[in-house]
């Protein structure tokens, strides 16, 4: 088996000492569609947050590729903290969906597209702009390139934050609880991008509420409780027979 | 009635455009001054700890001195203690300039909190350094967040400009007073200079008010005024 | 004198405090200004907001433009106007030779400065009572009157009450702009000693610094009370 893409070692949060994830451990192969469920509060945006060090976890070790993020290992075998532009850098090889879209108002559609691959790559803006074309096109969000992000509804701002996300062309894309935010009618849309991603080979994480999507999506589930994983199982066999009781319980009452 | 308004108003009428333009220059003046040193202490504030104190006292000193209050400090205090400014003018504007940047820093300080921290996730995210977050998504967020806000302010600026005259720069209520005193005629000039004042005032407030409207409907900002 | 000598100067308080009478006596006069005003602002304002609310559309236009014309009015051309041409036009219309006492002049000037800002808070207080608590007063059988009366008024004042605060520590701010029609206030009578003395530095940095510890103080007072309001759901 090849070496796993990423891997997380013992990773903790806290929030002013109140423990949040309390060690996680992982490892995911490319290609991997890792589905991540659990009730709220049980510390599941929180690790996907650490990955991509937007919360700087209180101790453990993520390693992209083989690579550090946020530390590297000095001469004495200790961790030092990683220089901030470095952690920028790394932050990039993973795209990032938010529940809110967070796409910013003041820039229009391709303005939000290009802006990173523009001045975090920095490439040539042509190359930029047709990059840009070509994941608002896979989207299906091409023709709305000018409008700004208040004309959109909720989905389409949903497509283009992917698109955004995508133009890095990152190594890994994270979701985090990417169709909550969306009216019922409008989660297909998102969900059929995610679904096509999947289908590409992309490897991805995500958490979510949609038990019937990520059963169809995932190859593999973690259940998260109380900062832990509760459980870790391949799709069918979580949804099946669940190793835990709690999980068990939980898939319960999200599949009613 | 309209022979008062030729022998008062209309001859006189060069008189009033000097202070009109004396006006116009010490507003705009105070208004650039104050929008860098409100920029400058609302940064201060926020980003820099071991000056915070200092920058909420400046901001609190600005707000709770009344504008007579200030003007006469300045002009009669300044020169003395700092060497400066040297002309009554130059008093003016740094008094009003000082009046409005404590107002412009909290203006600015509650623009940049109500940027949405998830807009700085995102950028994050995306691997943009925090100086470019700040440049990019941040800052033309809060410019377009306080716009209105800012216009606003130049109407209280220019509403507060008519104090100026009182330590003798010869600004449009400077001119006018001097011709009430000259003439003993107050009605047509006086109502006169209120009704311009009122009139370029009121433009001030609503194109504030159109701008709030127009980036609200456009980039869906929660702009209040 | 040195940088050093004058800052040493304009922070001696021992001039200001050998005129702490003159000065304090002057400073009523604020205070008395300031009192009379708010009430004088207070009642307009709240007359204009009701009126701005109005079903005519005639008396809606009127307390609108009253409202807008005011608020952008300067306070010291409205001082002014009203010092000086005020009681000519009144003159000649009834025909008698009037005169304004400064300070009847000083307090209707502010009362009507502010009633715009006033009008304008009491408006979006009347606008924040939530329309089903007026149907539920329809709905019992209470006339418009009296819906305005028990129901409206009551919450208003009670959601109007932190933003008044604050204009009302405006209000006091602009007390200060009187002595400019030589009513023998806080800053003329600085200004007067000044003169007589010719020691200008410590009087101003001193009335400065009172008038900014005053108001701090009074905003400080403001903000616990409208945090206190708001924590029992007054506000």
């Amino acid at each position: 088996m090849d070496r796993p893409i990423l891997m997380v070692r013992n990773l903790t949060k806290s929030f002013s000492n109140v423990p949040v994830l309390k060690g996680i451990s992982l490892d995911l192969q490319k290609g991997a569609v890792l589905g991540v469920i659990g009730g709220s509060g049980s510390g599941k945006s929180t690790f996907l947050r650490c990955l991509n060090y937007i919360e700087r976890p209180t101790s453990g070790e993520v390693y992209l590729e083989g690579q550090p993020i946020g530390f590297q290992t000095g001469p004495s075998g200790l961790h030092v903290p990683d220089t901030a532009s470095s952690i920028n850098r790394m932050r990039a090889q993973f795209g990032m969906v938010f529940q809110q879209y967070n796409l910013w108002p003041h820039m229009t559609v391709l303005q939000n597209v290009i802006e990173a691959p523009l001045h975090v790559k920095r490439l040539p803006r042509k190359q930029a702009v047709e990059i840009a074309r070509a994941h608002l096109a896979k989207v299906n969000m091409l023709g709305k390139e000018n409008e700004y992000p208040a004309r959109l509804s909720g989905g389409q701002q949903q497509r283009v934050a992917i698109a955004r996300a995508l133009a890095m062309t990152p190594k890994i894309m994270l979701f985090d609880e990417a169709t909550s935010a969306l009216d019922p009618e409008l989660t297909g849309e998102v969900l059929t991008v995610m679904r096509s991603l999947a289908a590409e080979g992309a490897t991805m994480i995500i958490v979510t509420h949609e038990m019937a999507f990520v059963r169809d999506v995932a190859d593999r589930i973690l259940f998260f409780h109380d900062g832990r994983i509760e459980d870790d199982a391949p799709a069918a066999q979580m949804f099946a027979t669940p190793n835990s009781e709690r999980c068990r319980q939980f898939l319960a009452r999200a599949l009613q | 009635m309209l022979d008062n308004l030729q022998r008062n108003v209309l001859s006189n009428l060069d008189l009033l455009l000097t202070g009109l333009l004396t006006t116009i220059q010490v507003c705009t003046q105070a208004f650039l001054l104050a929008t860098v040193v409100g920029l400058a202490a609302c940064l201060i504030r926020l980003y820099v700890p071991a000056l915070k104190y200092a920058a909420i006292a400046y901001i609190e000193f600005c707000r709770s001195t009344p504008m007579v209050v200030q003007l006469l400090w300045v002009n009669y205090v300044w020169p003395e203690v700092f060497g400066f400014p040297g002309t009554v003018i130059g008093a003016g504007v740094i008094a009003l300039a000082l009046q409005s940047s404590g107002y412009l820093a909290e203006t600015f300080r509650s623009g940049i909190e109500a940027i949405n921290k998830g807009h700085r996730e995102a950028a994050m995210a995306l691997g943009l350094s925090p100086a470019r977050t700040m440049r990019r998504i941040v800052l033309p967020q809060v410019v377009l967040e306080m716009a209105p806000s800012l216009i606003n302010q130049l109407a209280v600026v220019l509403k507060s400009s008519t104090l100026v005259s009182v330590i003798a720069v010869p600004d449009l209520m400077f001119q006018a007073l001097r011709l009430v005193d000259r003439s003993l005629e107050p009605i047509e000039i006086l109502s006169s200079v209120a009704i311009l004042y009122i009139a370029v005032i009121t433009s001030v407030s609503l194109i504030s008010k159109l701008i709030s409207d127009h980036f609200r409907d456009k980039y869906g900002l929660s702009i209040k005024q | 004198m040195t940088t050093l000598q004058a800052l040493g100067e304009a922070l001696n308080p021992d001039l200001f405090w050998e005129y702490r009478n003159v000065l304090l006596s002057g400073f009523s006069y604020n205070l008395l200004i300031f009192a009379l005003s708010a009430v004088g602002a207070t009642v307009i304002g709240m007359l204009i907001g009701i009126a701005r609310l109005s079903s005519n559309w005639a008396v809606r236009a009127t307390a609108t433009s009253y409202a807008e014309i005011f608020r952008n009015t300067p306070e010291y051309v409205l001082l002014v106007w009203a010092y000086y041409v005020l009681p000519i036009i009144i003159g000649r219309i009834t025909g008698t030779n009037v005169r304004f006492d400064p300070i009847t002049v000083a307090v209707a000037s502010l009362a009507v400065a502010y009633s715009g800002y006033f009008s304008e808070t009491f408006r979006a207080g009347i606008l924040a009572v939530p329309k089903a608590n007026i149907e539920a007063g329809m709905s019992v059988g209470m006339s418009g009157w009296m819906i305005l009366r028990r129901l409206v008024i009551p919450q208003a004042v009670r959601r109007m009450l932190p933003e008044s605060l604050n204009q009302y520590i405006s209000l006091f701010k602009s007390t200060s702009i009187v002595s400019l029609i030589a009513i023998e206030d806080l800053m003329y009578r600085v200004s007067m000693i000044t003169m007589e003395e010719s020691r200008p530095l410590p009087l101003y940095t001193w009335a400065a610094i009172v008038f900014c510890t005053a108001i701090v103080l009074l905003t400080q007072v403001a903000d616990r009370l409208s945090a206190r309001w708001r924590r029992a759901g007054l506000a």
